[in-house]
């Protein structure tokens, strides 16, 4: 019998470039990982893959009739979601928008922009790293992932989580050590 | 009675008074003018100080006589405390002999005209003024120091000051209403900690935080509480700005409530377009608040006082928004480097804001609504512009009352109504809005359609011709008449005012709602036709028996149902005939759902017993034998109810 694991399910999240040293490609690539703070190239992908999975979607939809149960109960469920997540607003209600969105619209959405746009962090970076280190909550959820897809809802609820120092927890632990050889040496001196 | 309303204009020779509109002449009883360099009137509306090379006089404004004369030479900056009973003056800071700052901060007691407080301060500058902030009814006095803000209480005369220790704070406000003992205070950010905004209860020995928000990128922040105290607006603002898209810096708004149990409230204001906030008023009511925030045309929208959106204003050139003392005009205009465009709403209850007419005033600098709420000054003022120096004077529907040019104008601000003269909250009157709905509306129509009137014959290039282009540009561009996508930077194509729709609570299931709006229209039709059949004759069994599975399937909520379309339909009769059906009240419903379940069983034994005359009594099981034997009782139980078998 083969091993259980083979039994798991996956798949590739991202798709090479078929050309590795197109300098368009290149520049543009470049600009959005620095822009949006990515760690490499593979998060871009996988953006891009995300999105042609979608717009394959739309576009199949927008081949049957208008009138089509599958394209209606589809296409409905296809914008319900790109409301959630904040990708169109409620007055571009026709899927026609969908194959207009672009990379930028996904990566606009990750918890990594939105705790640097809301002025929680002091740039990009600065939220990556805040995020990873466990500072920063949605709700009550302290979120460590800084591609976290963040849902309109939700949007309004990040804030620093309640054990981090930032937003009233006790200090770290470089501080508490330090406090402490501090006041040990005063009572040395003492 | 309603008094005169009355303007204080100060140019560089005096400071007078006009009064009566629509003529605006010089007030005949009472001060009407004198040669001073800053005329403040007390907010209570009984005094005036006036700034003289020799100090500062406090001149009654009923009469015009000179009620005190202060020593104090080279008043800087002037400021009156909340009742009018205290006022706060600042001279230039300067040293002692004995090498400590001079007490250059004094607070008088302007009914005896003694120093009551003095402090001093090494630096005075319009930015930190006032340095002694007013608690409510003038109870306390607060000053901020490093790490700590003092509070002299009236009661003690202001001689001890009790310590509240905020780490920190680089500024703060004191709450307004009665009886509260809050302070909304502002910690800079310092070595690597984030700013923090923080509303503080210092009524016991220690501060206690009630809430609290901590953010990056501010340097500073203004602070609004509402009327009543339930929740403050904090406007942080920074210099420069991270996402490089503003040279003059960014700003935020952040909400904190006041109250303990709505701690988790804080959050920051969601305003749906990028950009620095321009403006926010609370309405003195305390109940809704206005943001004009965005890079330009910028958002208008109002908020309620949890932080709820409530309505779009939509877009334009806009900058400020004032309220009317009551809370119930809203004026949005645009002033600065905007053209001036003033657009005056109307709220509503719930929120809804109609527009009852808009007009242009340029080059104005200052805004105010009058005491009584049904006029608007604006004034052009010298430092700013030191030509076409006035004042305008208009009504709610947007309709010029009155203008009058100066040579060099000061400032110009309407006087607070004297003690015993009260104003009357009226809405606005139907004639005047039909009236003034025409003539001003021409003016914000002929705004937008000088745009628009443009590209009905202008060459659009092949790459602005494509659906692409129509998509990005919003199909919406159609509303301001033109032919074709507009383009104008003064305008948003695709801004539309209206209520914003909370989302309900139920979340359906994908698909559910997809029902067209035909079919829905029809299935309401039938439910109403049905409601009005079922008041009129006794709950029918038939049509009972068809929404029972109905309401049955959308109870469950499922979408097992054939079509999916069934769905919706099907809860939309069943939403339909139970509203029907609400008028018969609670007890006659529980009645007649045991009707129509017995009824059910009824039938389900009626089809028992053709089975058992076709086939045979071998064919049913022993509980369907018992089901059968049942019937009578189960027809006594519908007699007893009040249906029909």
């Amino acid at each position: 019998m083969p091993k259980i694991s083979f039994y798991h399910s996956y798949g590739k999240t991202f798709k090479k470039p078929r050309r590795p040293f197109e300098k368009e490609r290149l520049d543009a690539e470049l600009k959005l990982v620095g822009e949006y703070g990515l760690r490499n190239k593979r998060e871009l992908w996988r953006v891009q893959m995300v999105l042609s999975k979608i717009r394959n979607a739309a576009r199949t939809l927008l081949t049957l009739e208008e009138k089509d149960a599958k394209r209606m109960f589809e296409g409905q469920a296809l914008m319900r979601r790109m409301y959630k997540y904040g990708l169109l607003n409620e007055t571009q209600d026709k899927l026609d928008y969908v194959l207009a969105l672009s990379p930028q619209d996904f990566l606009e959405r990750r918890l990594q922009t939105l705790v640097f746009k809301q002025g929680l962090a002091k740039s990009i970076h600065h939220a990556r790293v805040l995020i990873r280190q466990r500072h920063i909550r949605v709700g009550k959820q302290v979120v460590n992932i800084p591609s976290f897809m963040v849902r309109v809802d939700s949007q309004k609820h990040i804030d620093f989580a309640l054990t981090s120092p930032f937003g009233g927890g006790r200090p770290g632990r470089v501080k508490r050590k330090s406090q402490a050889n501090k006041g040990g040496g005063d009572e040395d001196d003492e | 009675m309603a008094a005169a309303l009355q303007l204080l204009v100060r140019t560089p020779e005096t400071a007078s008074v006009l009064t009566g509109l629509p003529e605006l002449s010089a007030a005949q009883s009472g001060v009407s003018s004198l040669p001073a360099k800053s005329a403040v009137p007390s907010p209570d509306g009984t005094k005036l100080a006036a700034v003289t090379d020799a100090g500062v006089d406090i001149i009654s404004l009923s009469n015009g006589a000179k009620l005190l004369s202060l020593a104090v030479p080279g008043v800087v900056l002037l400021d009156w405390s909340k009742t009018g009973a205290f006022l706060t003056t600042a001279q230039r800071p300067s040293k002692q002999e004995d090498g400590q700052p001079a007490k250059n901060i004094k607070a008088w007691d302007t009914a005896t005209g003694s120093v009551v407080l003095e402090l001093g301060a090494k630096s005075v500058n319009k930015e930190a003024w006032p340095l002694l902030q007013w608690g409510a009814g003038d109870e306390a006095a607060f000053h901020g120091v490093t790490n700590t803000v003092h509070q002299y209480s009236r009661a003690s005369g202001f001689k001890t000051a009790k310590k509240i220790p905020i780490k920190g704070a680089s500024s703060f406000q004191p709450c307004p209403a009665p009886g509260k003992q809050l302070l909304a205070a502002f910690i800079a950010e310092a070595k690597g900690q984030p700013a923090v905004a923080t509303v503080v209860d210092c009524s016991g020995e220690q501060p206690v935080t009630i809430s609290r928000k901590s953010f990056y990128r501010a340097t500073g922040a203004s602070m609004m509480w509402n009327a009543p105290g339930t929740a403050v607006l904090f406007m942080a603002t920074c210099e420069t700005d991270a996402t490089n898209q503003s040279y003059y810096g960014e700003s935020k708004l952040h909400y904190l409530p006041a109250e303990m149990s709505r701690a988790d409230e804080a959050c920051a204001v969601a305003m749906p377009k990028e950009g620095p906030v321009h403006d926010v008023q609370w309405s003195p009511a305390g109940d809704y608040f206005v943001v004009v925030a965005g890079f330009m045309p910028a958002k208008v929208m109002l908020l309620d006082n949890r932080c709820k959106p409530v309505y779009d204003l939509g877009s334009g050139p806009y900058s400020t928004a004032r309220w009317n003392p009551f809370g119930r005009f809203l004026a949005i205009a645009g002033f600065g480097n905007l053209p001036g465009d003033i657009v005056f709403y109307n709220k509503l209850s719930k929120g809804v804001c109609k527009q009852m007419g808009a007009t242009r005033s340029a080059s104005s600098v200052s805004a105010a609504w009058s005491p009584c709420g049904r006029y608007f000054m604006t004034a052009t003022t010298a430092p700013r512009l030191r030509v076409d120096n006035n004042v305008r004077v208009f009504n709610y529907v947007g309709d010029k009352v009155c203008e009058r040019p100066f040579e060099t104008l000061l400032e110009a601000a309407w006087l607070p109504p004297p003690p015993g003269t009260t104003y009357e909250d009226r809405p606005a009157s139907p004639e005047r809005l039909a009236a003034g709905g025409k003539g001003g509306g021409a003016a914000a129509a002929g705004g937008g359609s000088a745009a628009a009137s443009k590209p009905a014959a202008a060459y659009r290039p092949p790459g602005m011709r494509s659906l692409q282009s129509h998509l990005q540009a919003g199909a919406a561009a159609i509303n301001s008449g033109g032919s074709g996508p507009t383009f104008s930077l003064a305008y948003d194509s695709s801004s539309k005012p209206g209520r914003i729709s909370q989302s309900t609570g139920k979340p359906m299931p994908p698909g559910a709602e997809f029902v067209t709006k035909a079919a829905s229209k029809n299935a309401k039709k039938r439910a109403n036709k049905k409601a009005k059949a079922g008041g009129e004759g006794a709950a029918d069994g038939a049509e009972d028996a068809e929404d029972e599975p109905a309401a049955a399937a959308a109870g469950q909520g499922s979408s097992s149902n054939a079509a999916a379309g069934v769905a919706g339909v099907t809860e939309q009769l069943a939403g339909a005939s139970v509203s029907g059906a609400a008028a018969a009240g609670g007890d006659a419903d529980a009645a007649q759902k045991r009707v129509r379940a017995l009824q059910k069983k009824l039938r389900q034994i009626q089809q028992l017993k053709e089975r058992r005359d076709t086939e045979g009594p071998s064919a049913l099981e022993p509980e369907q034998l018992q089901k059968i034997e049942a019937e009578a009782s189960v027809i006594a139980e519908i007699e007893e109810l009040g249906g029909t078998a």
